[in-house]
């Protein structure tokens, strides 16, 4: 078993009768923060679960803090924080009621932090949840989790559904917290301006297949727009690493994932005036990764 | 027990401490109807009482398993140390633990009516343990239904089957010769039927608890 890895799937799938999470390996260093962007129902509440024990793969194996899952669940659920989007808590319990219970399964809960947690949430502990608002449940749940000082946080879309204030202030939390070098994190959402915040790794899911994989600053660094002017009937010869192209009458642009100036050199050679080569925001890249990756979509 | 099982309980039982007290009053007016009465107020409190303790058993099971995976609070509590057999644990405790309570109570109050009050013939007693031990059976059948196929559709599908089959539980055991023939006699007869009938019953409880531990082992998804 590798004991160096936070989180370590290979090979897994798991087949419902609409859908099929396929082949999955991941990997996680401790220390890391990894986004895990994908639309709706690509698969990373599965995936998320299937890490948390909460649902068992049908093929491969998944070891997270060096315990085997679902086997050793138990185990591992000591040092794990889990916040889903669809997680409620009792809506008759005060939030108080909520701290008091973890706190007596988690000897490690820090009273000072939480305490810490509730200022800067403008929680108030005597009132019951059912009068909470999303966003206020929200942070709730982060507090519960935050507080008992997990070694390793999975985060399935937490600022879903939140206004744009409340998520400002969890995101900031968010930050934080990452500040911790040990702790591990991943972090799920379709908000690629959430991951791109938060995350030092990024991975794509899309209909349950992983698509990318890969350190954000590499992602950011290596996929480039190039826009060119070409005449009416230029042709974009075949280049490496093209991802998509596109061309509109005389304007035209190409992505790639690999960036290299000989790609602009070529198309230079080939008639094309470079207009610009841009940098591309991840939610670009997530977009084009995912059309690219559809069959039947790819440019 | 271990204290997260232990928790989880004090959990399910914290958040139903207010119905769990009205039903207490309830039976206790019950109980106070069936002593001090005679003719229909008699009726109506072991009418009372029979409805208190079969409510205070669906009560627990939908608020505690159905409402739990339907109100989304399941993660939250499955995302604790703990496995899905302890979560099984603790809902079987939380449940069977304040319905004994409600049944023995139920029982105690049968027995001593059916013992001191000299218009109660003391041979009703084997029918009426038997009756009362089919409301355990019901409850740890509806609980059950509800772990195992953790759907309120099936959960309210068994329980009206439950209130119905008690009526003919009970025409059909007071339709048997050892039994009915007994039931207005002076003495209480404890015959290899009415024996039998029980030991079957408890059997019954036995083997329903241990087909959910067994059904809810095998489960892959816990939520």
């Amino acid at each position: 078993m590798n004991t160096e890895l936070a989180i370590k799937l290979s090979g897994v799938t798991k087949t419902y009768s609409h859908f099929e999470l396929s082949n999955i390996d991941l990997e996680l260093e401790p220390g890391r923060i990894m986004g895990f962007i994908g639309p709706n129902g690509a698969g990373k509440s599965s995936t998320i679960r299937i890490i948390m024990g909460l649902i068992q793969a049908d093929h491969g194996v998944v070891e997270v803090l060096g315990h085997r899952m679902p086997r050793d669940q138990v185990a591992a659920k000591w040092d794990i924080g889990f916040a889903s989007e669809d997680l409620r808590l009792y809506q008759a319990g005060t939030l108080q009621w909520h701290i008091d219970f973890v706190k007596s399964i988690y000897p490690g809960w820090d009273d000072d932090y939480a305490k810490t947690l509730i200022r800067r949430f403008d929680l108030r502990p005597e009132q019951r949840l059912k009068g909470f608002s999303h966003g206020q449940r929200v942070k709730a749940g982060l507090l519960l989790i935050l507080a008992r000082r997990p070694k390793l946080l999975l985060l399935d879309e937490p600022t879903t559904g939140l206004d744009p204030v409340a998520r400002h202030e969890v995101l900031n939390e968010l930050v934080d917290v990452l500040n911790d070098e040990r702790r591990t994190v991943l972090f799920s959402s379709h908000n690629t301006k959430d991951v791109e915040q938060l995350s030092d790794q990024i991975t794509f899911i899309d209909r349950g297949h992983l698509i990318a994989s890969q350190d954000k600053e590499t992602f950011l660094e290596q996929w480039r727009r190039i826009r060119f002017e070409a005449p009416d009937d230029f042709v974009v010869p075949e280049l490496p690493n093209v991802i998509e192209s596109q061309q509109n009458g005389r304007l035209g642009s190409i992505t790639t994932g690999r960036f290299d100036p000989a790609l602009t050199d070529a198309l230079q050679i080939n008639g094309a005036v470079i207009q610009s080569v841009d940098n591309m925001t991840l939610e670009e890249i997530f977009v084009t990764e995912v059309r690219a990756n559809r069959p039947g979509e790819a440019a | 027990m271990n204290a997260i099982t232990w928790q989880l309980v004090k959990k399910d039982w914290h958040f139903n401490k207010l119905p769990l007290l009205g039903y207490g009053l309830l039976g206790m007016i019950a109980l106070f109807l069936i002593y001090m009465a005679s003719g229909a107020t008699f009726l109506v409190g072991s009418i009372l009482l029979i409805t208190v303790v079969v409510t205070v058993g669906i009560h627990l099971v939908f608020i505690t398993v159905i409402y739990e995976r339907s109100k989304q609070t399941l993660p939250m509590i499955m995302s604790l140390p703990i496995s899905f057999m302890q979560y099984t644990r603790a809902k079987m405790l939380a449940n069977l633990g304040v319905f004994t309570i409600a049944w023995l109570a139920l029982v105690a109050g049968a027995v001593a009516l059916i013992l001191t009050r000299e218009s109660l013939p003391d041979g009703l007693l084997p029918f009426s343990m038997i009756v009362l031990t089919e409301l355990f059976v019901a409850n740890v059948l509806i609980l059950a239904v509800a772990l195992i196929t953790e759907s309120e559709a099936w959960t309210i599908v068994v329980m009206a089957v439950c209130n119905v089959c008690i009526s003919i539980f009970m025409f059909f055991i007071k339709s048997l010769p050892t039994i009915g023939d007994h039931i207005a006699g002076p003495t209480a007869v404890w015959n290899g039927t009415a024996v039998t009938a029980i030991v079957l019953e408890v059997l019954i409880i036995f083997l329903l608890i241990a087909i959910t531990f067994f059904a809810q082992s095998r489960k892959h998804d816990y939520l």
